[in-house]
């Protein structure tokens, strides 16, 4: 190019943004075409409304909106910490989503691996159908299936009775120690089959010449998966992950309000719930809007943190 | 820190976005001089619309909107959000929005702030000047005949703020009262239990004729607070009350702590239902449907008729009202769960409406006499006629559209009474008279005798007396109050905590600042008293 | 062939053993749901929500009261056309999106990655999200119900990795061939990452089949255009309160406030049952046109 001889006796800057901006918008012109109605929509529905955060530092009252609102700065936030309960509703939120993801984040992927295994092609599309449906039925109905079944009478109350030093005759929801695994085990049966849907779509995506090569290798089935399916559908199992803890403060109410009750109240009492007890007695936007910002931020700041360690052991990474 | 500079960046985008869109509309300022220019008689004579907000659904063939425009003149377009369940999320919009229609019908007494609140925060009209112009002539003659009414319906300024739903009749202000099985008392040879010594007598007395569960309770929230069962029996209600011009607390008073004892020592002399904080509605139709319950309470329509309609007629089970229960023999109880004689719910005239004096006009029908009739009993010859009871008064007596099966083409009676009159939620004055046919079993009409039988309105606090900060406040030292009193009685109650821990109770209680909740109350009454000169 | 070994056969057998056993519980509820559709209301209250085997005096009263006027239709009606349009435009959108989030070498990718993430956790709330679709224009238009919501970042992140997973050489190659971006998204991504696009399209279209919270802010007269759920729920809601003016004549209508509750949710749910058969196509053992290069 002429340019280029013109320039030899002089270093060209590569790193130099202008070159960098033209080489970019040479190579990837069509790139950012492309993508302009997908920026649309984060600018328009995401980041235009965005300006309800400042409802968190406000004694927000509707009629007058956010520009007529008075300012309390961290007023909100302050009640919010002083709340005599907030620190046990921290634990409680913190107890169950761990536990959650403890026992609710591997099962789905066990389970997949599982159904891989299946040599009947119609038994593996049946088990499919039947184990992801408990995640259509309504809240309200599997709630009430679970106060019958560990109710006074209730089978699974039976059960524990049997193999109990200390059996009891009260539902098993009147014991708050109790409480944890029964919310977190009722969800894992309702929603492990959902769940496990993407990891089979990735475990179908694995490469078969893989396989064809481990067992021309001498590998067994369970070497076959330690050595190829997993790491294969690793970089899926690592995103979902990342994206779990940031719903490590979220869990939501409505699950609660079904099963809590004064008893197990000491462990089914969480955040979210409380904010909405508060809320039925007084309308306050700001409290509820600076709840929803701490949330947001505790969130924000688990995802930050796994995926910068994920970054640096693995390549795999949110951003 | 990056994260701290996009936050940063991406609020101030929006709010760039937020300004610039910002289009709420300022001040309304015309200055209300107020007269009347619409004539006085109906049906008016206009081409105007009024747009009418509620958070019930309105059917497309409404009969009883038919009815309304054809007396008044007036033709309403009725709105209401898509989802019942979630109405005051859309009412929270809708005032967001700017968007009000003319008539807003809601809970103004007790809504966020007070009424002083909407009516300073230019949410809804004034409507003082109005009733002073003689716009009101209704409802202003009712008011002069009921004058004891007046400060019920107007603000702590004094102001008038909206058109509410009035009762007509002491009896319609409360539809749960106490049932008792009428089968196990004759078999017992008891009669109907009034003081709470005879109703101890009575439970006991079931349980050894070996009924399962004497007593059925729910114990949570709300009922904590209005039906806790006997707690008016020691002389304090739950909640907030005022004991002459002093405001108290309920569950911080003595009373509260002998109720507790007495319900531990029915609990575990299973008395008292077990399950009283588990209780499902499943499990609670079951016992009670199965007999395997002696007493309980409950709503006049949904629980005793939907169970008397249940029940095996062969079973030979049946219930039967019981006066509000009171610790004295003659005397009336102290409380009970019962409204007021102006309900909460009404209609304002939002404050940008273009159409006030006939908004005004168009909801002042509904106190006249024939207001009245239309909204609890709809058209002459259509859904009523003028027939003699068996009083021998000559009332408006329901026709066979709705009373009849056979010609409700596939309605229910509740839906029927809803598609031609409006007589469970009337903007106007509720008759008595609807109540009594509203019900088809004897036992229900019985209920509705006794139900009200209470001083509650010598003790209640009036609604809507705290303003937005008071509330603020409030909400904040109650809500853990709530949660600590729940947890901790419940688990005194069913024997899990000793007796003792009521004295750790009262102290947790006033270190989590219950002197102050009531002092907060007892600013907002004076307030009150003041401006009401009482 | 290979014969199976017997420790093989043994994991077989165990596995199928297994896989029964969390078929019956994950099944149970389903067929709870159907008896206690088809089952007499105040059997139902009698029987106070104990284990059900059967429907308790078969009727079908809460079905036929459920259908009674028009709504259910409509209903199906408008999902069916907001999944028709809505689907679509979220995968176009989100394939797009993953693609760009998915490149090598792109300046802006960073940046536009780091503020699209951080609107996965931050979000302004309700109010202000109802005041954009009003300037919009949009409330009581179906599109309400579609744009405001067409990418869920979640899912995009999903079909972002799947693309990343392709092996970097078949862009190379591709490119080498004079392919600009729009054919190598169209005629090489997407062909190659098919299960994750039908599960992506699947977490979509349940999504808009299971949505009533937005049309319940946004669709504000009339009826004409509610989605099924929304139908559904506010059926649940009139019978409540039925219920509670109940003890007056019912006449012909027999009570069935409790059977509805299941009957709305068979209503609701089976559709959706028979999708997922045809979502199974999608995930055969992807096999690689040997396109790639070392």
């Amino acid at each position: 190019m002429v340019k280029e001889i013109v320039n030899q006796g002089v270093a060209i800057n590569k790193t130099a943004f202008s070159y960098r901006f033209k080489r970019d918008m040479k190579k990837n012109y069509s790139l950012y075409i492309l993508i302009i109605p997908v920026l649309a929509f984060y600018a328009l529905f995401m980041y235009k409304p965005m300006y309800g955060v400042l409802m968190a530092f406000q004694d927000f009252e509707i009629r007058v909106g956010i520009t007529g609102s008075d300012w309390v700065w961290f007023d909100n936030f302050k009640r919010f910490f002083a709340d005599p309960y907030f620190k046990r509703n921290i634990i409680n939120t913190v107890k169950i989503s761990v536990t959650s993801i403890v026992f609710g984040f591997p099962t789905p992927i066990i389970f997949a691996l599982l159904v891989n295994e299946i040599s009947k092609k119609w038994f593996m599309r049946t088990v499919q159908t039947i184990t992801y449906l408990p995640h259509f039925i309504s809240l309200v109905v599997i709630c009430g299936m679970i106060r019958t079944f560990v109710g006074s009478d209730g089978i699974i109350t039976s059960i524990v009775n049997f193999f109990s030093a200390n059996p009891v005759d009260e539902s098993l929801l009147n014991n708050a120690k109790a409480f944890v695994p029964i919310f977190v085990a009722s969800d894992i049966w309702q929603s492990f089959g959902w769940n496990s849907i993407i990891y089979l779509a990735a475990l179908s995506a694995v490469d078969e010449q893989l396989y064809e090569a481990a067992i021309i290798d001498g590998a067994g089935r369970i070497r076959q998966t330690i050595s190829v399916t997993i790491p294969s559908i690793l970089p899926t199992i690592t995103i979902m992950f990342i994206l779990r803890l940031g719903s490590i403060l979220s869990v939501g109410y409505e699950k609660i309000i079904l099963l809590t009750n004064a008893f197990n109240a000491e462990s089914s009492e969480i955040l979210s719930y409380y904010i909405y007890k508060k809320g039925l007695i007084s309308a306050d936007y700001g409290l509820a809007t600076a709840a929803g910002l701490f949330n947001s931020i505790i969130n924000f700041a688990f995802v930050a943190a796994a995926n910068s360690i994920s970054k640096k052991v693995s390549d795999i990474a949110l951003w | 820190m990056k994260g701290k500079k996009f936050f940063m960046l991406a609020i101030a985008v929006s709010m760039v976005f937020a300004i610039a869109s910002c289009g709420k509309s300022g001040d309304n300022e015309a200055t209300e001089v107020v007269k009347a220019t619409l004539s006085s008689t109906y049906p008016i004579e206009t081409d105007q619309t009024i747009r009418w907000w509620q958070s019930s659904p309105v059917k497309e063939n409404d009969k009883f909107a038919e009815f309304l425009e054809e007396a008044t003149g007036i033709k309403v377009e009725w709105e209401f959000p898509a989802d019942s369940g979630n109405a005051s999320t859309a009412f929270n919009l809708m005032i967001a929005s700017d968007n009000l229609p003319d008539v807003i019908q809601s809970g103004w007494a007790n809504s966020h702030g007070g009424p002083d609140y909407n009516l300073d925060k230019k949410i809804i009209t004034d409507l003082t000047p109005y009733m002073d112009a003689g716009i009101m002539p209704n409802l202003k003659a009712y008011i002069d005949e009921h004058p004891e009414l007046k400060k019920m319906m107007t603000s702590s300024t004094g102001r008038y703020y909206y058109f509410p739903q009035i009762l007509g009749d002491e009896r319609l202000a409360s539809f749960r009262t106490w049932f008792v099985r009428e089968d196990l008392l004759e078999k017992a040879n008891l009669e109907k239990p009034e003081t709470l010594d005879e109703w101890e007598q009575v439970l006991y007395a079931f349980k050894d004729m070996g009924i399962e569960t004497p007593l059925m309770a729910k114990f949570t929230g709300w009922q904590f607070k209005d039906d806790s069962p006997f707690l008016a029996c020691f002389d304090t209600p739950g909640d907030f009350y005022h004991d002459g011009n002093t405001v108290k607390y309920g569950f911080y008073e003595d009373g509260f702590g002998e109720w507790v004892k007495l319900m531990a020592k029915w609990y575990s002399d299973g008395i008292l239902d077990k399950d009283f904080l588990n209780e499902t509605n499943e499990h609670w139709s079951a016992e009670i449907i199965n007999g395997k319950n002696g007493a309980f309470f409950g709503s006049i329509g949904g629980n005793l008729g939907t169970y008397t309609d249940a029940i095996n007629p062969q079973t030979g089970i049946r219930y039967t009202p019981c006066k509000v229960p009171s610790s004295k023999k003659g005397e009336k109880a102290m409380w009970s769960s019962k409204d007021f004689m102006v309900k909460a719910v009404g209609c304002a005239v939002s404050y940008t409406s273009k159409n006030k004096e006939l908004a005004v006009r168009l909801l002042d029908y509904g106190y006249s006499k024939q207001g009245q009739i239309l909204w609890n009993f709809g058209k002459e010859g259509v859904s009523y006629e003028m027939k003699k009871n068996e009083e021998g008064r000559e009332i408006p007596t329901y026709t066979d559209v709705i009373m009849d099966p056979a010609k409700r083409n596939g309605l229910t009676q509740g839906e029927a009474m809803g598609l031609y009159t409006r007589a469970g939620m009337p903007i106007s004055v509720q008759s008595i008279d609807y109540l009594f046919q509203n019900y088809k079993y004897q036992a229900q009409k019985d209920a509705i005798e006794v139900a009200c039988g209470s001083r509650k309105d010598e003790y209640a606090l009036p609604l809507g007396i705290c303003n937005a900060e008071q509330e603020k406040k409030l909400a904040d030292i109650i809500t853990p109050v709530d949660t600590y009193r729940e947890e901790t009685i419940s688990k005194i109650i069913a024997g899990k905590l000793p007796i003792e821990t009521l004295e750790e109770y009262y102290k947790q209680l006033k270190a989590l600042g219950v002197d102050e909740a009531i002092s907060i109350y007892q600013e907002a009454y004076n307030k009150y008293l003041e401006k009401n000169n009482l | 062939m290979k014969r199976k070994s017997f420790s093989r056969l043994l994991f077989e057998i165990f596995n199928a053993i297994f896989m029964s056993v969390l078929m019956l519980i994950t099944l149970y509820p389903l067929l709870y749901v159907i008896f206690a559709s088809m089952s007499d209301a105040n059997e139902l209250l009698k029987h106070g929500g104990k284990l059900l085997y059967k429907p308790l005096e078969f009727t079908l009263a809460a079905y036929k009261l459920a259908f009674k006027d028009n709504s259910i239709v409509t209903g199906y009606k408008n999902t069916s056309i907001i999944l028709v349009i809505g689907v679509p435009i979220s995968m176009y959108l989100s394939a797009v999106g993953a693609y760009f989030l998915s490149r090598k070498d792109v300046m802006f990718k960073k940046i536009i990655t780091k503020l699209i993430m951080f609107t996965m956790f931050f979000s302004g709330g309700l109010i202000p999200f109802y005041l954009t679709v009003r300037d919009l224009k949009m409330i009581d238009s179906l599109w309400s119900l579609i744009l405001p919501t067409a990418i869920n970042t979640y899912n995009m992140i999903i079909l972002r990795t799947a693309f990343e997973g392709l092996p970097p050489g078949l862009e190379e190659s591709a490119r080498m061939d004079g392919a600009g971006h729009m054919t190598v998204l169209f005629k090489i991504i997407i062909p190659l990452s098919k299960a994750t696009l039908a599960v992506i399209a699947l977490y979509y279209g349940v999504g808009v089949w299971n949505s009533w919270f937005n049309a319940s802010i946004f669709l504000q007269r009339g009826n004409a255009k509610w989605p099924l759920q929304l139908v559904l729920r506010q059926i649940l809601i009139q019978n409540d309160t039925a219920s509670m003016t109940a003890g007056t004549d019912l006449g012909d209508m027999e009570r069935v406030a409790e059977s509805i509750k299941y009957a709305v949710i068979v209503i609701a749910t089976m559709p959706v049952l028979c999708i997922y058969p045809f979502i199974q196509k999608y995930f055969t053992k992807g096999v690689m046109i040997g396109a790639v290069k070392g």
